[in-house]
């Protein structure tokens, strides 16, 4: 039987196409949006960066490389509590994965949640050792606790 | 599911009201031939035939072909029913190898034997097409015993408003474990062992849940040839039985559908849960592995001979929805799955795969395959109650569960390599040998 012509045949390539489309032009992480989104991150357009990624959300609203983006977004507009949320779901999502959870750790020092960021850097130790993001993060939150103890100090003197 | 829960629920509501015994008493039942296809089968003919031969049927021939069996198939039957030579006439409608000798039986009017060259058991059924005389035929496989109302209820659908029903399919279920007296089974229990029991639990959900599915659509592809009742017009006129696949009853259904389009009628093709026939399922992973290479390899020969009907709004619902299920799921499906198993735990392995999507899928979808498993057996239960112990239930139940835990996976190992086989262009029909503890 000839192969040219034949409806499986055909439809296969079809579903092949549609694939390919899928991964290389439509789907978030990899496709257009998704590349836009970080290249306006890395330019600070972060409003615009975060439009991007939430047309994204709507294709693949589980996918941790984009819920972390729209993290750092978020934490970049001063907006703590969106990005706390989208860096939960980021590590729930990819427990392994270094980025979120270093988001996650900035966004609850930001939001003066220190025993939270000192438990998430432990487990950040734990699973990637001392890597320089650790020791920023790290010494900022010292400074930050530091920096709460001497206010705290300032307040109790008579 | 759903559908298959409704159709099962309407069937079995309209049981009772079926009117067999008027089809029986007032002959207006038509003539029917049985024939049966042998090809060293001397464990299982005798029984067969006795099971043919005691059906309740009332204008009823059987004809067993015996495909140049080289064991004593032909003997036993020669012994058994006192068959003796003789020259009948014979027209060959259909091509088929030569057929060397017939045989009558002194004590049974209505049994007929041929022997013919071997070629394979689309060219038996075709030389019991040639041979038969009456305008409906049933094949039988040679290792199934039928139930004594199974033809009645296979015809009678056949007989009723809708006139183009041309095939009439019933329900498989498996014999390894019953007790078997002269031709019927008088009790009905459970295989002793695992891959028996897994395989009656696979029965009970591809023909309660998916077959009576595709019915209640109007959708049916597949009827199984073990068991089914054809009108004979329709089956010369699209050729007959065809060599060119392992599947030869799945094969001539969607060639009967192209039959319909051509003729701008439509022929249905309708399945009976009630109807039951008895087989012998295989009993060892070896055999297995056989039926399940031959279904798989059988089912692509016969999508890829027939693949205009992929998408095509003139078959309707089975060349819109039956034929593409069949495409995608059953025969590309096995090794999608396969792949699967292997490239889930690579991806873990190199961090690809996230953890908190992956393991919750793959277990849901094994807990649903699970409940579709569990769902038949209760269907079954629900309805025709053909396993009476509770105790065979429970097990049943049980084995439901884990089916998809093991089981499955070596089934598609199995279905993979068929469907590799189809792609090598490989075409020989695996015979299953079946085991003497298996019949019982």
């Amino acid at each position: 039987m000839r192969i040219y012509g034949n409806r499986i045949v055909i439809s296969l390539i079809f579903i092949l196409g549609l694939s390919i489309y899928w991964e290389f032009y439509l789907r978030p992480v990899t496709g257009p949006l998704y590349r836009s989104a970080v290249e306006d991150y890395r330019e600070h357009r972060y409003a615009r960066s975060l439009e991007e990624l939430q047309e994204a959300d709507r294709f693949e609203p589980n996918d941790p490389s984009i819920l972390a983006l729209m993290g750092w977004d978020l934490l970049k507009l001063s907006k703590l509590p969106p990005a706390e949320r989208y860096f939960r779901q980021a590590c729930e999502f990819a427990p392994d994965n270094p980025d979120p959870l270093l988001g996650y750790i900035y966004v609850e020092i930001a939001l003066e949640k220190r025993q939270e960021a000192e438990r998430l850097l432990q487990a950040f130790v734990r699973k990637h050792g001392k890597t320089p993001d650790y020791k920023n993060a790290e010494k900022i939150l010292r400074e930050q606790t530091a920096c709460a103890a001497s206010d705290a100090q300032e307040a109790t003197r008579p | 599911m759903a559908v298959s829960l409704v159709s099962a629920f309407l069937h079995h509501r309209r049981r009772p009201y079926q009117g067999l015994h008027e089809l029986r008493d007032l002959s207006a039942a038509p003539p029917l031939t049985v024939i049966i296809p042998a090809y060293n089968e001397e464990d299982s003919i005798l029984e067969t035939v006795r099971s043919a031969l005691r059906a309740d049927y009332p204008d009823l021939r059987v004809l067993v072909v015996d495909d140049g069996s080289s064991d004593a198939t032909l003997e036993r039957l020669r012994n058994e029913f006192a068959l003796s030579e003789m020259n009948l006439i014979y027209r060959s409608l259909l091509a088929t190898s030569p057929v060397k000798t017939f045989f009558k039986s002194a004590e049974f009017t209505n049994l007929i034997v041929l022997s013919k060259e071997h070629g394979g058991k689309a060219d038996a059924l075709n030389v019991g097409i040639n041979f038969c005389r009456t305008p409906y035929f049933c094949t039988l496989d040679a290792d199934c015993l039928i139930e004594p109302d199974a033809l009645l209820r296979l015809v009678k659908p056949m007989m009723g408003p809708s006139k183009n029903i041309v095939v009439s399919g019933g329900t498989i279920r498996i014999r390894n474990g019953c007790k078997v007296v002269y031709g019927r089974v008088e009790e009905v229990q459970l295989p002793s062992s695992w891959v028996e029991r897994l395989q009656v639990v696979e029965y009970l959900r591809g023909f309660l849940l998916g077959r009576a599915g595709w019915d209640l659509t109007q959708g049916t592809l597949i009827v199984s040839g073990a068991l089914a009742v054809f009108r004979r017009a329709e089956v010369i006129e699209a050729g007959g039985f065809s060599n060119a696949t392992v599947s030869e009853d799945m094969e001539i259904i969607v060639r009967l559908r192209c039959l319909a389009d051509e003729r701008k009628q439509p022929l249905r093709m309708i399945f009976t849960m009630d109807t039951i026939c008895w087989t012998q399922c295989p009993s060892t992973l070896a055999m297995l592995a056989r039926q399940r290479r031959r279904w798989q390899l059988g089912l692509c020969q016969t999508l890829w001979l027939n693949s205009e009907m992929l998408f095509n709004w003139k078959y309707g619902v089975a060349g819109m929805l039956s034929f593409p299920f069949h495409l995608y799921v059953e025969a590309l499906g096995a090794g999608v799955e396969l792949i699967g198993y292997l490239v889930v735990p690579l991806a873990f392995a190199i961090h690809l795969a996230l953890s908190a999507f992956y393991i919750p899928l793959v277990i849901l979808s094994l807990i649903y395959a699970s409940f579709l498993s569990v769902g038949a057996v209760l269907i079954e239960e629900l309805t025709y109650r053909r396993y009476p112990n509770r105790r065979d239930l429970y097990t049943l139940l049980g084995w439901a569960l884990v089916e998809n835990f093991g089981f499955r996976q070596i089934v598609l190992y199995f279905r993979f390599q068929g469907f590799l086989r189809f792609l090598s262009g490989f075409h020989q029909w695996e015979k299953v040998a079946h085991t003497a503890d298996s019949l019982t």
